[in-house]
């Protein structure tokens, strides 16, 4: 005997999890956990818990990369074994690779590189469970570690994935969306610019929904700056200043 | 506490600084030569995993997963189940660690926490055969170092037990000659006891417990005991070059057990035990 | 002229601060004829110009700065001195000319000569100084101006109050040379306070007071 095969989304809009079509997961967003490291961050996104770390500006190495006149970038976007079902067998996969140079390359477009010529500037994200919308959560974080670093940027850059299921434009696809869904489309923005830093899709959208998508990532997006402007903050809360000598 | 410069360069003033105050009993950051820093220790913090620990030592913090899966024994030991223990030293910890695959160090600190747990019986291996010399449990112990500051083994340790010991796998069952997964409830793994290390730093003659990054830069050398219970070392490793002289390994000895035996409590009251199940 | 911000604001990267280009002050940004702030931080407002007071920077060395630094390398003309952050210093060997006889591993204190394209130079002459005992401490750059306070005060209290002399580098490194590592320990703890308190008001008294208590226990009381 077949099942009937369980809807994602219920006639009156209802996701699986109780959600709304524009609602996304419990946010939680830290600034400076990590001591060793220049600026760090912390979030998660219903069960998608990451950190990012940022180390520098230091001398690049080896020193043939540096750039006379600005500072290189390096990124790592890693999973943790225990991260994902099943066990992730240690090392980076093309997966991780292609992540680490896309996140990259949208922080290169806020970081401010000509304030630190022949240097390097290392951002290390490392996710210990991944429950979809890893990508975006890590250039939320990493932008996040980038401002708590003191190190120069346009603006922060957060991010959230927006997903076409059983028909319908939702914010924030769970895995089970993102598995099962028709489309999924991970968007990062530089908000105050106005402007993407980052945006993939993986499915297809006709060009209607591609718009709609858009404008519904840009609604997470301006939540999570206001959570992540809100854990900057947090740090000046009774800072009191003091003039120089 | 302090990190000088961008790289692990030791200064000589600091290393003479450290050596003056533990001659004369006292640390840098107002420890004991036998204190241990605050500790920390949070379970299930990884749904996806069967069990997980954050662990905190001062600024050092360290999280371990634990995951199942069936497999087949190593033809030496059919009728066990197998431990699997990787570790890795993330280059968002420090500086001092390089990204790419596990290094000696990271390899050497799997080894060490492998150790630990294998020698010291802590599992019951036979009871997770279902068919011996065909299938068993393997169970993978992943150890992520976050942030380093001194002394990755006591904690890494302290989380990889305390995940074990909070861990719930799934009950599997054999019908006609296949393992199948019942519909049990799930249950933990069989626990016997509770190993834990202490790492041991030398200065001459002088005995300092749980070294800080900056004092791991100044020590001649350091020694990690593994502790399977009361009175029983199951793991030794003199992890750094140096000489320890023949006459302290007595009080080598007396500390980390001493020390062992407080962690232990420690360690058994996050992970809800009062006494260790027969 | 259009200023959207007031002194001790707390703002965040990308947040607009005025419409005059000529207010971008420090840790600004202008684009498109807008001035931008490119840190998080507190507004300050001086001498007509917007500057953000960041809570923690990278240090950028300009010429004149006092600076400690760890000698990492020898060349045959010069040393290489880490000074904590991005850019290694070069010091010109001064061998043939001083007293000094300097090896990796130590501690100096000195000045920076040149900072910009071709790199950053030390002073190796009479200002150079060797630090050869003591206890170094790091801490943000950003919160060197603190340390030292205004026309110096704080520093006189940290040196006059436990009689240990101070080299404190625009680098955020810090030497702290006493007659006991009581002394040493205190004035670090001393200036652990300074770093991480946020009222200003009464702080001097509060140094004074923590290091009495310090220093008069001949206890150490670590922060860690």
């Amino acid at each position: 005997m077949e099942k009937a095969e369980q809807r994602l989304i219920t006639e009156d809009g209802r996701r699986v999890d109780g959600r709304g079509l524009d609602e996304m997961r419990p946010v939680k967003i830290e600034a400076g956990v990590l001591d060793r490291s220049d600026g760090s961050a912390y979030i998660e996104m219903g069960k998608t818990k990451i950190y990012a770390a940022v180390y520098g500006p230091k001398e690049a190495h080896p020193r043939h990369l540096a750039q006379p006149h600005k500072a290189i970038l390096n990124c790592r976007y890693h999973m943790a074994s225990f991260s994902v079902e099943g066990r992730k067998a240690p090392g980076m996969t093309r997966r991780e690779i292609e992540l680490s140079k896309v996140i990259r390359q949208a922080l290169e477009s806020v970081v401010i590189l000509e304030e630190f010529p022949r240097s390097a500037i290392d951002i290390f994200i490392e996710v210990i469970q991944a429950d979809a919308g890893t990508r975006t959560a890590g250039v939320t974080a990493a932008s996040l570690a980038l401002a708590d670093a003191g190190i120069p940027i346009l603006d922060l850059c957060p991010g959230i994935a927006v997903g076409k299921v059983e028909g319908r434009i939702v914010l924030d696809p769970s895995e089970e969306e993102d598995k099962k869904g028709e489309a999924d489309m991970p968007v990062a923005m530089a908000p105050r610019l106005d402007s993407i830093v980052l945006l993939q899709l993986n499915g297809r959208l006709r060009s209607e929904e591609f718009r709609e998508a858009l404008l519904l990532a840009k609604k997470g997006i301006n939540v999570l700056y206001e959570l992540q402007r809100k854990a900057l903050s947090k740090k000046f809360a009774s800072f009191s200043p003091m003039d120089e000598e | 506490m302090y990190r000088i410069g961008t790289k692990p360069y030791p200064t000589k003033i600091m290393h003479d600084k450290l050596y003056e105050l533990i001659l004369r009993g006292e640390r840098l950051d107002g420890r004991r030569p036998y204190d241990y820093r605050t500790i920390e220790i949070k379970t299930s913090i990884i749904e996806k995993t069967d069990g997980s620990a954050l662990v905190n030592l001062g600024g050092t913090k360290i999280i371990a997963g634990v995951k199942t899966s069936l497999g087949q024994p190593y033809p030496d030991t059919p009728e066990q189940g197998n431990i699997v223990v990787n570790a890795e030293l993330l280059p968002l910890a420090s500086s001092f660690f390089e990204p790419g695959p596990p290094d000696e160090k990271a390899i050497e600190l799997a080894r060490v926490v492998d150790r630990c747990i294998r020698e010291s019986k802590m599992l019951d291996l036979e009871k997770i055969v279902y068919i011996p010399g065909r299938t068993v449990l393997v169970v993978y112990i992943d150890v992520y170092v976050l942030d380093y500051d001194g002394n990755y083994f006591d904690p890494a340790v302290l989380a990889s037990v305390a995940a074990l010991a909070t861990a719930k796998i799934p009950v599997y069952e054999v019908r006609d000659g296949e393992v199948v997964l019942s519909h049990e409830a799930k249950t933990s793994l069989p626990i016997r006891r509770f190993p834990v290390s202490v790492t041991i730093g030398l200065l001459g003659d002088k005995i300092i417990v749980d070294p800080t990054s900056l004092e791991e830069s100044a020590i001649d050398t350091s020694i990690v005991l593994g502790w399977s219970q009361e009175d029983e070392v199951a793991a030794i490793q003199k992890n750094l070059q140096g000489l320890i002289s023949f006459n302290v390994m007595d009080e080598i000895i007396r500390v980390s057990k001493e020390k062992a035996n407080e962690l232990r409590t420690r360690l058994m009251e996050a992970v809800g035990r009062v006494g260790i199940e027969p | 002229m259009t200023i959207h911000i007031r002194e001790r604001d707390i703002v965040t990267p990308g947040q607009i601060l005025s419409d005059e280009p000529r207010t971008a002050g420090a840790y600004t940004y202008v684009l498109n004829g807008k001035v931008y702030a490119a840190l998080a931080g507190v507004v300050q407002l001086k001498d007509s110009k917007i500057n953000i007071l960041p809570g923690k920077a990278p240090y950028k060395p300009s010429e004149g700065d006092s600076v400690v630094g760890i000698i990492i390398d020898s060349k045959p003309s010069n040393f290489e001195v880490d000074l904590g952050w991005h850019l290694v210093g070069f010091l010109h060997n001064p061998r043939q000319r001083s007293r000094l006889r300097l090896q990796i591993g130590d501690v100096v204190y000195t000045e920076v000569r040149y900072s910009g394209i071709r790199g950053v130079f030390l002073e190796g002459g009479q200002r150079l100084i060797k630090i050869d005992r003591g206890l170094l401490i790091r801490i943000s750059p950003v919160k060197i101006p603190r340390i030292i306070g205004k026309r110096g005060s704080m520093l006189n209290t940290l040196t006059s109050e436990s009689g240990c002399k101070l080299y404190v580098g625009r680098n955020g490194l810090i030497a702290i040379i006493g007659d006991s590592p009581e002394k040493e320990l205190a004035v670090a703890s001393a200036i652990r306070m300074i770093e991480e308190e946020t009222h200003i008001p009464g702080l001097t008294e509060r140094v004074t007071s923590h290091l009495r208590k310090k220093m008069i226990g001949g206890e150490i009381v670590g922060e860690g």
